[in-house]
Order: structure tokens, then sequence, then C-alpha cells
């Protein structure tokens, strides 16, 4: 439940993925690279804020449910064995929000009151 | 087993042993050092990879950018020569696996004791990340590498043994060839072999200064050893020469002595024994076995000579010198074989300067006395002789005359000698016999000869001459021989028969044109009896013209009589009309009278069908109309006449007319027949006229002679007459009817005694020629008098008073017109061929 209240500050924004709602363990399936293309065929590119962005901890918690740490390890470890992409890693949410634009496929999180949030990319969080 | 015992098999074993040496060490050396330095390599490189993704692994998590790592990860996977990449985290003392690549076992990577692996690793440290990157190589791959790196170096090597093995091995044999071909020299000079080859070499080495030095060697044993044999055979040779020179020169010896029949003799005096030449026993004809007394060889001497024989022989001193002498032997009492021989003869005297020997020889000279008889009798005969003989030097000086040309010449031998023949040359003598003579002489042949000579007192004499070069025994001539045979007498019978022969001459020719004369005047008679003979079948061909014309003129009389009497009796018109008719159609006087019959009975029935009249009438009138040849055709003409006043008289008038008409066409006939005889008669006899060369139509002439001919060859001969129309020659018209007539006059009267007779007239051109070939189934004329029956007064029928100039004035046509007559007579057949010349307007 706090992970879901949590949620609440966060909208998932995703550019031509073929879909408009999504449950958090779904998101999180996502989030973890189990997935390497949509529904469409399009490739799946995650987008995640970098360490400098103050929402890192936070979505990495929910997202991961771990530590910022133990999420690079976890992408270290994937990319080493050449398992799936590694996420790309932004500053600000508005680099995300317009990287998310430009790139079809791509499928990111922002803050809500990240300014500037096109509401055709937002996907709907299903409890 | 002899290469292995060979020079070259050592030197190539120790060549290859060194070279095998090399290469065994060089390829257990070059692996090894291989491997090392590639192990060594490769951990430098793999420590270099650990570090390069360790390095990355830390820039990945400093810029939160993994591609990087994953470009790192992909690069070192593709070349996919490490067994495994993997990264290792160390917290606090623990060792954990983060990720590897690809997947093995975690004791695999930490404990690092597999021994097939080669580990490499590298450190890391990023904020909370510490740890290392572990990198693992299989030494399988490596020793593959080496193997893949030294198999080409291996099989390189193999290919450099092989080839040096057959290097080495032709290498040694080169070195070792010349060795051992010296060797083998060495051992044949050693046994004496001096023949076998030294094969060249192009070594410059002391190899090949050795094999020159042997090479040398052989060629001067070689020499040496061919001198040798030389110098021997040479003096076989020389011995054999000689030897055989003495057999030869002893057999020729002999056959000298038998030849020459010369023997050599010895006589032992105080033995009183002699022994001979082999010809010697056979001259004096006794055997040849022992020695014999000196009795044996006196014996065989004449009477008279045998005493001096005996006492020369037994005299118990005699003189040493050489004695010469000719003796006769005679083998019979009767002397009656004898034989010559020439002895010579020497005394040798002992160390005493007592005779011991009589040396000598005997020859047979019986043939040199037989040709000094025989030489001397010739020699008398040639002094004796009646001939003149003259022997002279090869300058023809005379040498020697004999009796008779000393008496006939009154020179005597030593005026003679020294002279030439020439003395006995004069004005008269023909300068042409001498250039003969002399021409004849210098080219060393016999001459044989007339000439007119003159002796010392002027006489003429001619001689026949036979002069002969002596030559000697190298063929040179050294003089010549003249026998001379006395011709004067002959020359003068010659003369006089030759004077004689002129008178004769002179009187042959006188005779011969006395003889011309009369055989031209004969030709005329010959002429005159063939027209006589002529003339029975002239008047032949004249009676029936001209009693054809009679008998029309008579016939036409009446005809014109009958016409005259019948005008009267009807119109003008119808007279005009009936000579219309008349004029029209012609009578046919002979008709035969079964067709004249028949012709009427058909006419009477077309008449009783067209008119209505009584039969007697309607049959004259038939009989009128057939007799004017109007038939049943012509029924227009038959109605008008049947319409005339009266058609009996009409017809009748028809038929005088065409009677007439018919008349006066065959006296015309016959006049011109008559004439045409008598033209051609003319022809024939017109001697007056002067021949002129024309072109004559052969055909046209040889029928006007035929026509002449007419009344004998239509009697009983069969004529056939075949010659080529526009056949033509040139030459003259009347010589040609006298070549005709007389042909088949002679044909006829060889024909005479035949029943049945054949004559053939062929006129054709062959070649270029004009042949006429005159054919007659007469006797055969025999083959002897083939070439006689054109010669003048030849004849085979005197008996039927024949001239004999028929056949010959036949010649003298032919030759006139450069014409060749040949006959050919065969049982049955006698053909005459004339072949003229073709005419050059009808040569093609």
């Amino acid at each position: 439940m706090a992970q879901t209240k949590n949620m609440n500050d966060f909208v998932v924004l995703g550019n031509g993925i073929g879909i408009k709602s999504s449950s958090v363990k779904h998101l999180q399936s996502i989030f973890r690279g189990k997935y390497s293309s949509w529904s469409n065929k399009q490739g799946v590119i995650i987008v995640l804020p970098s360490k400098k962005n103050e929402s890192c901890a936070a979505i990495t918690s929910i997202l991961y449910e771990s530590s910022i740490t133990a999420m690079q390890k976890f992408w270290l470890s994937q990319v080493f064995q050449g398992r799936s992409n590694a996420p790309v890693f932004l500053d600000t949410d508005e680099e995300i929000i317009l990287y998310i634009q430009k790139n079809s496929g791509a499928i990111g999180v922002v803050k809500k009151t990240a300014p500037n949030i096109p509401e055709t990319l937002i996907i709907n969080i299903i409890n | 087993m002899r290469f292995f015992n060979s020079i070259s098999f050592r030197i190539w074993l120790i060549f290859m042993l060194i070279l095998m040496s090399v290469l065994v060490f060089f390829m257990i050396y070059y692996p090894i050092k291989q491997k090392a330095l590639l192990t060594e390599f490769k951990k430098n490189e793999l420590k270099e990879t650990a570090q390069s993704v360790g390095t990355t692994v830390m820039l990945s998590l400093k810029n939160d950018d993994y591609d990087g790592l994953k470009l790192a990860i992909s690069n070192a996977s593709e070349k996919k020569d490490f067994e495994f990449i993997a990264v290792i985290l160390e917290e606090q003392t623990e060792k954990t696996i983060l990720a590897s690549f690809p997947d093995v076992s975690a004791e695999k990577i930490l404990n690092q004791d597999d021994k097939n692996l080669i580990y490499e690793s590298a450190p890391f440290e990023y904020e909370d990340f510490k740890g290392e990157i572990v990198i693992a190589f299989s030494k399988v791959k490596i020793n593959n590498t080496i193997k893949a790196l030294t198999q080409p170096i291996y099989i390189t090597t193999f290919i450099i043994l092989i080839v040096s093995i057959i290097l080495f091995y032709f290498l040694a044999n080169g070195i070792s060839k010349p060795l051992t071909m010296l060797i083998k020299v060495t051992n044949k000079l050693r046994e004496d072999n001096f023949e076998s080859p030294i094969n060249n070499i192009q070594s410059q080495s002391e190899i090949g200064q050795l094999h020159n030095s042997i090479a040398t060697l052989q060629s001067n044993l070689i020499e040496s050893r061919k001198k040798n044999r030389q110098l021997t055979e040479g003096l076989e040779y020389e011995v054999m020469i000689r030897t055989s020179e003495l057999k030869s020169t002893a057999e020729k010896l002999l056959d000298a002595q038998n030849s020459a029949r010369i023997g050599n003799f010895e006589y032992n005096i105080s033995q009183n024994t002699w022994v001979a030449s082999p010809i010697v026993y056979e001259m004096l004809q006794i055997p040849e076995e022992k020695a014999y007394p000196i009795e044996t060889f006196i014996g065989l001497l004449q009477e008279e000579e045998k005493q001096s024989a005996f006492d020369f022989f037994y005299a118990k001193e005699k003189q040493t010198k050489n004695y010469e002498n000719d003796l006769k032997l005679v083998f019979d009492a009767n002397q009656s074989h004898a034989l010559w021989v020439h002895f010579i003869y020497t005394v040798e005297n002992n160390e005493n300067g007592v005779p011991e020997w009589i040396r000598g020889t005997i020859q047979d000279i019986s043939f040199r006395k037989r040709m000094e008889e025989e030489l001397e009798e010739l020699s008398l005969v040639a002094k004796k002789t009646s001939n003149y003989v003259i022997i002279t030097d090869k300058e023809k000086r005379i040498k020697w005359a004999n009796e008779s040309l000393l008496k006939i010449s009154g020179y005597t031998l030593d005026t003679l000698r020294g002279k030439t023949p020439k003395v006995f040359q004069f004005e008269k003598t023909d300068p042409e016999t001498i250039v003969y003579i002399n021409k004849k002489l210098d080219a060393g042949e016999e001459v044989k000869t007339e000439i007119l000579n003159k002796g010392k007192k002027g006489n003429e004499y001619w001689i026949e001459l036979n002069i002969v070069p002596l030559k000697n025994e190298k063929d040179e001539i050294y003089g010549y021989m003249a026998v001379e045979t006395d011709i004067t007498n002959i020359k003068q019978s010659e003369e006089n028969i030759r004077k004689l022969n002129e008178d004769l001459e002179i009187r042959v020719l006188e005779n011969t044109k006395k003889n011309l004369e009369l055989s031209g005047m004969i030709v005329e008679q010959e002429k005159l009896a063939t027209i006589g003979e002529l003339a029975a079948g002239v008047a032949h061909d004249l009676n029936t013209p001209l009693s054809s014309t009679k008998v029309g003129a008579e016939s036409l009389q009446m005809a014109l009589d009958e016409i005259m009497r019948i005008m009267p009796l009807i119109s003008i018109e119808e007279q005009a009309k009936a000579f219309d008719i008349a004029s029209k159609i012609k009578a046919n006087l002979a008709i035969s009278g079964l067709k004249k019959k028949r012709e009427e009975a058909i006419m009477l029935e077309y008449l009783k069908e067209k008119v209505n009249s009584n039969e007697e009438t309607l049959n004259i009138i038939a009989y009128k109309l057939t007799e004017c040849r109007i038939g049943t055709e012509t029924e227009i003409l038959i109605q008008q006449i049947l319409n005339t006043t009266n058609p009996i008289l009409f017809l009748e008038l028809i038929y005088n007319l065409q009677l007439k008409n018919a008349l006066l066409e065959s006296i015309l006939i016959s006049t011109e027949n008559a004439a045409a005889v008598v033209k051609n008669i003319r022809s024939f006899i017109n001697k007056g006229a002067i021949p002129e060369r024309t072109t004559i139509l052969l055909e046209d002439n040889i029928r006007v002679v035929l026509n002449i001919f007419q009344h004998e060859l239509k009697k009983d001969v069969q004529l056939d007459v075949n010659i080529e129309p526009q056949l033509c020659v040139i030459g003259f018209d009347i010589k040609l009817f006298q070549l005709w007539s007389n042909l088949i006059k002679n044909a006829l009267d060889a024909m005479d005694d035949q029943e049945e007779k054949k004559i053939s007239i062929h006129g054709y051109t062959l070649n270029g020629i004009v042949r006429v070939e005159f054919s007659n189934n007469g006797p055969q004329i025999p083959a002897e008098n083939l070439q006689k029956i054109f010669r003048k007064f030849y004849s085979t029928k005197r008996a039927k008073s024949g001239t004999g100039l028929g056949l010959s004035i036949v010649k003298n046509v032919v030759e006139s017109h450069n014409a060749k007559i040949e006959v050919h007579s065969i049982p049955d057949k006698t053909t005459f061929i004339i072949s003229f010349p073709l005419p050059t307007s009808l040569r093609k």
C-alpha cells in the first residue's frame, strides 16, 4: 500500500508502447528488463532518473524495491552478461519527458509535479 | 648391395646424417619455444583485456552509462579467445561473483585451479564497488595454435628433407662418378685392357687432373700397343709378300720357261749324269724321273753332229768358255718329227781347276725356225710376184720395191730408195685420189683405191692399190706396205664398154623417141577403136528416139486427120470447150486394158443413174469418157459434156486433141534424147578441143560415159552407181571421160565370159580426199601382175585384140590430175581406187 501511495507522486509516461494503463507489478517487471519489446514490436527503452535526480532513490525503491547501489549492481550484472539493454539515466524530469517524446517505445517515470507533462503519454496506474 | 658399398652412398650418408640432425633439433626446439612465447603473449593480452573491462565497469558505474561496458564485453566475446570473463566483488572479506560471461560455476572462477586454464585478473574500485575482473584462457587453444603454426613448418621441413636427399644423391654421385670411373679404368689398365674408353669429365679439380693423366696414359699405352701391333703386322705382311713374290717369281720363271720353251740343265762330267728343268724333259720327250747319261741327249742329234758332240763331252780337257749352237733333234728315223733347240752352256771347273760341271740352257726354237723359213718363202713371193710391192718408212720414203714394180716403173731400187711414191704420179693422176690416200693413211687406216701412175719412160699404167700401215707391238706405225695390181687392161676394157654404152644410149634414145611416137599413134588407135566399139551402142541409142519420133509422127497425122474430120460437125463454142478440156486433162496412152474396163463399167453405172438413154449410147459415152480420162468424180464436167449437141463426137474431138498433145510431147522427148546421144559422143571424140582445167561435177562426168556405154551396160550388167551429189574435182573433163571409159571397157572385157556381171561406182570424200571406187566382179588379177597392168603395151587379152594401152592411159590421166590410183584384186572382185585432191574451194 505504501508503495502504491508513494507511486501516486509519480507519473509513468510511455510513447508508442501500445498500453494506456498498467499495474505496478507489471511496471516493475517492465523496468527490471523482463521485456525487450512491446506488443507492437517496438523495442523497449527504459528511461530512469540518474543519481543526480532527487527522485532517483524513491523511484528505485518503488520499481526495484532496493537501493540505488543494488539497482546499479543489478544493471551491471544484466549488461555484463548481455541479458538486456541498460536503461537511459537522465538527470532531470524535463530531459526524461523530452526523451520519451522523441523516442517511440520509451517508458519512464517522472514526478507528478514535473512541468509540461504531455497528457497523451501518461499511463494510468491500476491498483 | 653394390650401391650401399659405393662411394656415392658413403658421401650421401654423411650429408644426410648432418642434415637430419639439424632438422630434428629444429623440429623439437621450435614448438617449445613457440609455446612459451605464445603463452606469455596470451597472458599479457588477457591482462590487458581484464584491465580494460575493469576500467569500463568503473566508468559505467560512475556515469550511469552501461553502453561502454556492453561494447567492451561484446568486443571481448567476439574474439572468443577466453574461456570466461567474470566480475568478482569484494564485500568486506568475502568475494562474490557479480556476473560471468559465459556462465560458469562460481568455484571454477573463485578457485582458479583448473590446470588447463590460464588465469589473469585486474582489480577495480569505485565508491562502494571493489573487486576484480577475472579472465581465463584455455591451454588447449594455445596448443592448437602451436600445432597450426608448426604444421607448415613440418611440411616444409619434410619437403626440404626429400629434396635434400635427392640433391645430395646427385651431388654424391657427381663427386663419386669420376672417382669410380678412374678406379675402373685403373683396374682395367692394370689388367692390360687398354681399349676401355675414358669418358670426359668437366671437373677442373685434382680429380679432373687425375682423370686427364690417366686418359693420357691410356692413349699413350694404346698408341704404343697399336704401333707394336702395326710393326708386327707389317713384318708379317712383308714376310708374306716376300714369300708370295718368291713363290710367284718361281712360278713365273717356270711359266716363262714353259712359254719360251726354255729350260736349264747341269751335267756332272765325272758322273756322266745330267738333270734339267721339267720343260727340258718335255722337249726331249723323256720321263722326268732320274738323272740321265749324256748319251740320252746325244742320241737325239742328227748323225753328222753326234760325233762332234761325243768329242766334246768325252774330252778330258775342256776350255772353260761359253758355247752356243742351234741343234736339230730328231725323234724318228724319217725325221718327220724333229725339234730345233738353241743350246747355250758353260764349262765350270772345280777347286782343283778340273772341269766338273757343264751348265746351260736349252730352248725350243722350232717355231722361230719355221717362221724364218716362212719369212724366207714370203720374201721370195714378194720378190717374184707379178703384183707390185713397195715398202716405205713412216714418212712414206721408199725402202724396198719388188722386181715387178722396178720392171713396170723402169727405176732401179737404188734410185727409188729415199723417194716417195710421188715419183710415180703425174698430171693425169687424180688429185682427189691422192688426197684420199693421204687422209686415210694419216688416220692410220688401210687404203684401197685405183690410181693412174707413170713409169720412168713415160709409160702410163693403172693400178689397184692396197696400202697397209705397218705397226709395231705398241701399235705405232713404223711404215707402210703397198701391194699394187696392174689393172691397165681392165681400165681399157671399161673405157671401151663406156664408149659402147654411150653409143647404145644414143641409139636407145632414138628408138625410144620412135617408140613414143608409135605409142601416141597407138593411143589414138585405141581411142578410135573405143569409138568404133561405141558406135553400135550409139546407133542403138539413136535408133530408139528416132523410131519413137517416126511412130509418133504417124500417129499424130492420124489424130490430126480425125480432128479435122470432127471439127466441122460441131459448133465453134463446143470446139473451144473441147480444146479447153484437152489442155487440162492429159491422155494416158499406157493405161492397161483391164483397168480401163473397170473404170468404164463404173462410168456406165453412173450414167445409167443420171441419164435417161438407151444402153448402147450409154456404153459408147462411158467408153469415150474413160478414154478421155474423165472420171465419175467430175460430175459437172460430165453433165456439160452430156449437154452438148453430140456428146460422142464432142468426146472424140477431146480424145484426139489429147492424143495430139501427148504425141507431140513424145516426139520432143525422143528428139532431145537423140540430141543428147550426139552431144555425148561429140564430147568424147572432141580431140581438137584444147583441154581446159575446170571444176568438174563427178556425177555428171561419169553419167556421160555411162550413157555412151548404155547399150552394152543395159544388156546384162548390174550397174550400181552411188556418187555423192556435188562431188567435184579440178581437171579436164575430156581426159576424165577417157579415164572412166577405159575402166568401163576394161571391166566389160574382164567380165566378158561371165554370165553375171556387176559394176559398181562409188564416189565420196574421205579425210580431204575425193575417192572413186570402181569395182567389177571379173576374175582376180594375179598379185604378180598388179604392178604390170599400168605398163604400156601390157595386156592379158591379146587374143581379144587388146592394145595394152587402156590402163596406161588411165594412169596418165590420173597423174595429170595429181591423183593416185591403186588396185586391189580378190576372187570375183577387182577394185580401182582413184584418189583426187579435194578442190580448195570445198575444203573446210
